[in-house]
């Protein structure tokens, strides 16, 4: 039987670890930089246990997805009651292996293409996400490369489109938070402290700031658009890429990275601007692939 | 009790020094895998598929809380005090996996691993159906919770159409891992011996 002592000890324990849990959430969201270095150095050395993870559970992810075409499958159950279980596992293997070859190429395509920025001596690094937050809120992803191939805070980060060769095939999806010798932390543009200077392309004057919806983060808004701009549905948003007279206050994205397109264009009449809503071209919520792009100067 | 009943039964003192009621006579040895080694293979093999399932592999925006499932079952065995260690422990595990704020799931599970302890201690045995039921509230209770904390941490904005879809979807997925693996859990586990009657 337990002693007196024994039982107050285990009642205290609960408590004292939901303090201990407080503490250490204020803890590390005060000192941020240097928990994030505790962290980001366990996170280095699990990089490769979590890949390995993956591999492991790749039949288990392929199973997920199949049960997923489950509801198209019925209607075509006749024609595919000849295929056994092996075709069936192999298709679910082809079509993982499909949609990351889309992203890639649109990836490789957008670099090769002319809307690829020219007017610095940017590096694209490819990168695969390595870890995504289980939690439903998430706006940041984690990716395996880091300031060992040379990405720094502030670098944008692009995921590939597919099936959408005229914007290139990549769009902007957040820029780099921070960083590690392996990893880096992306903060996704639907991330409420990400804000992106944008323009609607081939609006004069339709300039503003892009940042997630408070409604939706899927959907960002466009904020301090002119109210006498011209903007319509499916009118295309990039990047503004501003800079100063002075060239010493600069925007952290080059200019024209396209972002997404436009879904509806606001404006009361007792508003001077217009609230444009942007549907993005990547679904930040499901990209494996992303290229970074290197040597834009970061930071601000 | 058999070890083969559909049950879930607390130790007598809410401690690991407990004996076990199996078939075959047990040494120190196996006794010691079933107390320490089970329990933190579950935990970690539950911790790190749902990391990587959420990678890619999500569903309606969602994916079984296998850590959940797995700290319902250690809490319905071990009680309030190894329930709130065991929750605060996997918390940790999560928060570093993801590099979330440190403590921020801790301090979702270490309170549900203490309630479903001290749930098991005053039942003494816990049915498997009143076990999924218990995963079933604690699952609601840690998607509450953790759009709570989430949101009061990183100060983000929500979308309730997008949480309500996928927290309900959550939830549902897993009741049901909870539904699968509660059974697989409890014969892990083992059954601990009663000490007198």
């Amino acid at each position: 039987m337990p002693t007196a002592r024994t039982r107050l000890a285990h009642r205290i324990i609960p408590f004292v670890l939901v303090v201990v849990a407080i503490v250490l959430v204020t803890f590390s969201i005060r000192a941020q930089a240097q928990v994030d270095s505790a962290q980001s150095q366990a996170s280095d050395q699990s990089v490769a246990i979590q890949e390995f993870a993956q591999r492991a559970t790749q039949p288990v992810r392929d199973l997920i997805g199949w049960f997923g075409d489950i509801r198209t499958a019925r209607d075509e159950r006749d024609q595919l009651a000849q295929e056994n279980a092996v075709l069936r596992s192999d298709l679910a293997k082809a079509e993982v292996n499909q949609q990351d070859g889309e992203e890639l190429r649109g990836l490789l395509g957008y670099i090769r293409s002319p809307a690829f920025p020219q007017t610095k001596n940017y590096q694209p690094r490819a990168a695969r996400v390595v870890a995504r937050s289980p939690s439903l809120i998430s706006s940041t992803v984690v990716v395996d490369a880091g300031d060992a191939v040379g990405v720094k805070v502030g670098d944008p980060v692009l995921a590939g489109v597919a099936q959408s060769a005229d914007i290139g095939g990549a769009a902007l999806i957040g820029r780099v938070e921070q960083t590690t010798p392996e990893t880096a932390t992306i903060s996704l543009l639907s991330n409420a402290n990400v804000a992106v200077g944008a323009t609607v392309s081939g609006r004069r004057g339709a300039d503003g700031i892009l940042q997630p919806s408070a409604a939706d983060p899927s959907v960002l808004v466009l904020g301090f658009v002119r109210g006498s701009s011209v903007v319509k549905p499916g009118d295309r948003v990039i990047t503004s890429g501003f800079l100063d007279p002075s060239g010493r206050l600069g925007s952290a994205y080059p200019r024209g990275l396209p972002i997404g397109v436009v879904s509806e264009a606001r404006q009361s009449d007792a508003n001077t601007y217009k609230s444009v809503l942007v549907v993005p071209w990547v679904d930040l919520g499901s990209f494996a692939n992303v290229v970074i792009l290197t040597g834009v100067g970061g930071g601000s | 009790m058999s070890a083969t009943d559909p049950t879930f039964e607390i130790g007598e003192d809410d401690d690991f020094s407990d004996d076990y009621d199996v078939d075959a006579p047990d040494g120190q040895g196996s006794r010691w895998i079933k107390t320490v080694l089970i329990p933190i293979l579950i935990l970690m093999v539950a911790i790190y598929l749902e990391i990587a399932l959420a990678i890619d592999a999500r569903v309606l925006g969602a994916i079984p809380n296998f850590a959940l499932v797995a700290l319902v079952a250690l809490a319905l065995r071990y009680g309030p005090a190894w329930g709130a260690v065991i929750g605060f422990v996997s918390g940790l595990l999560i928060d570093i996996a993801v590099q979330a704020p440190l403590g921020m799931s801790a301090l979702v599970l270490t309170p549900i691993g203490w309630g479903v302890g001290v749930f098991a201690q005053r039942r003494r045995r816990v049915s498997l159906a009143m076990a999924v039921t218990v995963v079933l509230i604690a699952s609601i209770i840690c998607t509450a919770a953790d759009i709570v904390v989430a949101t009061a941490v990183n100060n983000d904005s929500i979308a309730w159409s997008t949480i309500a879809i996928a927290g309900t979807a959550g939830v549902m997925f897993t009741v049901l891992a909870g539904i699968i693996l509660l059974p697989v859990l409890r014969r892990l586990m083992g059954v601990p011996a009663r000490s007198s009657a």
